[in-house]
């Protein structure tokens, strides 16, 4: 018992020592603003937990406000359309509507992300299309946008009211393909984000909103006005230093070079090498996967095993342990992480991550605990008891030991399952070997997405050998003849 | 008082069918009873009663003139030995882990050498596991592992059912020895005539869950109390010639 509140204690403690904690958003852009927020509390010397890529606008929008994460970057459009829910709110307005979360808005940090609409530039040139209104005259166009383009109430079905465009060849399509099939000429436009850094590097251009019908977009950070006068200092340095130019040089170094980091020293004006190495990173990542998967594993194990041993025992209690635990491991993990995030001790943390990978963990123990205990021979059962074995003794001396097979057999599918389900952790920015996975397939870029696919195959296979080994050691020598 | 074990109105049902009608039976001190009677009767049932594995529906069962009760059952098991067909020895435990168990647990000190000279087994093999021993090995195991805590009573559930005639006889001629050193009180069940003959003083014969007669093979053969008790030994007689 005194192990198991240790235990508590140090989950409790690892995720509730006070650094400023920056967040972002799961694109290219927003993990950059992050990283360069960080820098500049770094610089002053403040100390800074970074939980990059947490989701989309409401989750981190959530985390901000449940006091989760002190800062992050948004958009004072998104923040009018999805946060406050007010298209037409000014900017004062604005402030006083954060101020009753306790948030508050950084100065403008200089660009504009806006929605636009690009083409091919020797596309645009032929056709002299230079505005959304010379679209007008082009009806036979093809246009591929994005599904969140197309459904916006102020997306696509606006813009053509508003421009009165005539269009018949309208297909929805990924943001990332549609920069394929603009390059293939399989269509002609579509939206993009102004400050997207495969604008530069397709050689494309943007149509002039000669209408003003996009909303703007302009990037701030949001703080929480707890934040101490010399981290919100440091975080003011950005403001103002970043036109659409430099965000996308900025955004095209993340995505080249598939580092973050490196993207935010060039703004710091410092190109030289400050990234971690990779066997430095793979170390860390490894250390906290294990930590996730350890500790869940130990909790599954000190839970679970007794829960087995009321489970082995006919009866109603047994069909509600065995049918609860089966029905936690038919929830999908992302559907599990989802459902803890929204409760008051959970949220985006690392306490979240151990707590659902715990309760995948449940199933296999609780179950090979009561069929290991079950399958003991009545004539043992009756031996051990008319011997004159206290209940304690009977358990402990006689029946775990004959059922330690079983049991340990349903520990390891448990530990194999948590080192595989623990890149999940890095969804809701608990780090982990999912880390470089979740950031690869952000960047679509293979070599990240192995970085940690093959340190996590490898782990699996690892503690697969481990509990064989283990096996030997905790089996009674009596059982394996 | 003679009696080590008394059943008064002693009765075990399981749902609708009676295992054992209400019974009445004395186990005499320092000797050795036998039940005998065909498979279902109810043998193994009034064991389980005896040491408390099953509790009776009806009737009180008192040792030394004293009922047990759920406050001294754990003391009373100490002192009684429990050896089945198959031996129950925990497999995960060495044939010494077995039989030193509960000793262990009391920390009590027991002549092991003492015990495995009475009951023949070789001192050698005191490390191996259930698995690695032979039947005859693991009753005598079975059966070192009752004694070790000098019970004032031995209950056997047909401990030599499994094993192929030579080794079965050299063990009741083992047991018998054993039986009589040790002045043992013990309940024996067997469907073995012979066996019984050979080593009970009293043979309680049954049938459909209660007593049918009780006495020496002698009596039952010369004054049967039922055509059941003459057919039961005629079968078995005709068993053995053939
Ligand atoms: N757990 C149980 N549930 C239901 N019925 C039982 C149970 N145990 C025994 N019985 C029944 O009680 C009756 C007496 O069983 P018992 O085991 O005492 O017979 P036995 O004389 O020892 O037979 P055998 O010589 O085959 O061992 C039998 O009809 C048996 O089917
Ligand atoms: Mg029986």
């Amino acid at each position: 018992m005194r192990f198991l509140g240790a235990v508590l204690f140090f989950i409790s403690t690892m995720a509730s020592a006070k650094p400023v904690v920056i967040g972002s958003k799961k694109f290219t852009e927003s993990y950059v603003l992050a990283e360069i927020a960080k820098h500049s509390l770094g610089e002053a010397g403040i100390s800074v937990e970074f939980r990059p890529g947490m989701g989309g606008t409401i989750i981190v929008w959530e985390a901000l406000r449940s006091g989760q994460i002190d800062i992050y970057p948004e958009y004072t459009g998104t923040l009018a359309e999805e946060i406050l829910k007010n298209a037409d709110i000014s900017p004062e307005m604005m402030q006083a509507e954060l101020a009753k979360n306790r948030i508050g808005m950084s100065p403008e940090l200089g660009f504009n992300n806006t929605w636009a609409l690009a083409m091919r530039r020797e596309a645009a040139q032929r056709l002299s299309i230079r505005t959304i209104s010379d679209l007008r005259t082009h009806p036979e166009l093809k246009y591929g946008l994005t599904h969140e383009f197309l459904d916006r109430r102020d997306g696509w079905p606006a813009l053509v009211r508003r421009y009165g465009l005539r269009t018949g060849n309208v297909q929805g399509i990924d943001h990332g393909l549609g920069y394929e099939a603009l390059r293939t000429g399989s269509i002609d436009i579509k939206d993009a984000y102004s400050t997207d850094a495969k604008i530069g590097e397709n050689d494309l251009v943007t149509l002039e909103d000669d209408l003003h019908f996009f909303p703007q977009y302009k990037a701030v950070y949001l703080y929480r006005l707890s934040l101490p006068t010399n981290a919100l200092a440091a975080l003011q340095k950005v403001s103002g230093t970043l036109d659409e130019a430099r965000m996308i040089r900025l955004n095209a170094e993340a995505e080249r070079t598939k580092n973050y980091a490196r993207a935010a020293a060039l703004y710091f004006g410092d190109a030289s090498d400050t990234a971690e190495s990779f066997s430095h990173k793979l170390l860390r990542w490894t250390a906290r996967h294990l930590e996730l998967a350890g500790f869940s594993l130990l909790l599954s194990v000190l839970i679970g095993v007794p829960l087995g041993l009321i489970a082995s025992r006919p009866g109603f209690l047994s069909q509600i342990i065995l049918g609860l635990t089966s029905a936690i491991q038919t929830i999908p993990s992302l559907a599990l992480l989802a459902l803890l995030v929204p409760l008051p001790f959970f949220g985006i943390s690392v306490r979240t991550a151990i707590a659902a990978l715990f309760l995948y963990g449940l199933l296999p123990i609780v179950r090979n605990t009561a069929t290991g205990l079950q399958d003991i021979a009545p004539s043992i059962r009756e031996s051990a008891t008319a011997l004159g074995l206290t209940t304690g003794a009977r358990l402990r001396r006689i029946y775990l030991p004959i059922a330690s097979r079983t049991i340990l057999a349903g520990i390891k599918t448990s530990a194999v399952i948590n080192v595989g389900t623990a890149t999940l952790a890095a969804l809701i920015g608990a780090g982990g070997l999912g880390e470089p996975i979740i950031s690869g397939l952000n960047l679509n870029d293979h070599v990240t997405i192995l970085e940690g696919a093959i340190p996590a195959a490898l782990l699996a296979l690892l503690v697969q050998f481990f509990f064989d080994l283990l096996d030997r050691v905790l089996i009674p020598k009596g059982l394996r003849l | 008082m003679n009696a080590l074990v008394e059943l008064h109105g002693v009765s075990k049902r399981y749902g609708s069918a009676a295992a054992l009608q209400p019974t009445d039976l004395n186990f005499a001190r320092g000797q050795t009873t036998v039940l005998i009677g065909p498979s279902g009767c109810g043998k193994s049932t009034m064991l389980r009663l005896i040491i408390r594995l099953l509790e009776p529906d009806s009737g009180k069962i008192k040792i030394d003139g004293a009922s047990v009760s759920s406050s001294n059952i754990t003391e009373f098991r100490h002192r009684v030995g429990y050896v089945i067909q198959d031996g129950g020895l925990f497999p995960h435990l060495t044939a010494r882990g077995n039989i030193l168990l509960m000793a262990r647990q009391l920390n009590k000190r027991i002549a092991l050498d003492e015990l495995c000279a009475l009951t023949r087994f070789p001192a050698q093999a005191l490390d191996r596991f259930p698995a690695e021993l032979s039947g005859g090995q693991r009753q005598r195991v079975s059966l070192m592992r009752a004694l070790a805590l000098t019970p004032k009573l031995l209950l056997l559930d047909e401990p030599l059912g499994a094993l192929d005639p030579l080794v079965r006889a050299a063990l009741q001629k083992d047991l018998k020895e054993i039986f009589q050193r040790l002045q043992q009180t013990a309940i024996l069940v067997t469907h073995d005539l012979a066996e019984a003959a050979f080593l009970g003083n009293e043979i309680v014969l049954m049938n459909e869950g209660r007593i049918v007669q009780k006495g020496t093979l002698g009596e039952l053969r010369s004054q049967p109390t039922s055509s059941f008790v003459s057919e039961f030994i005629t079968a078995q007689r005709s068993l053995a010639l053939t």
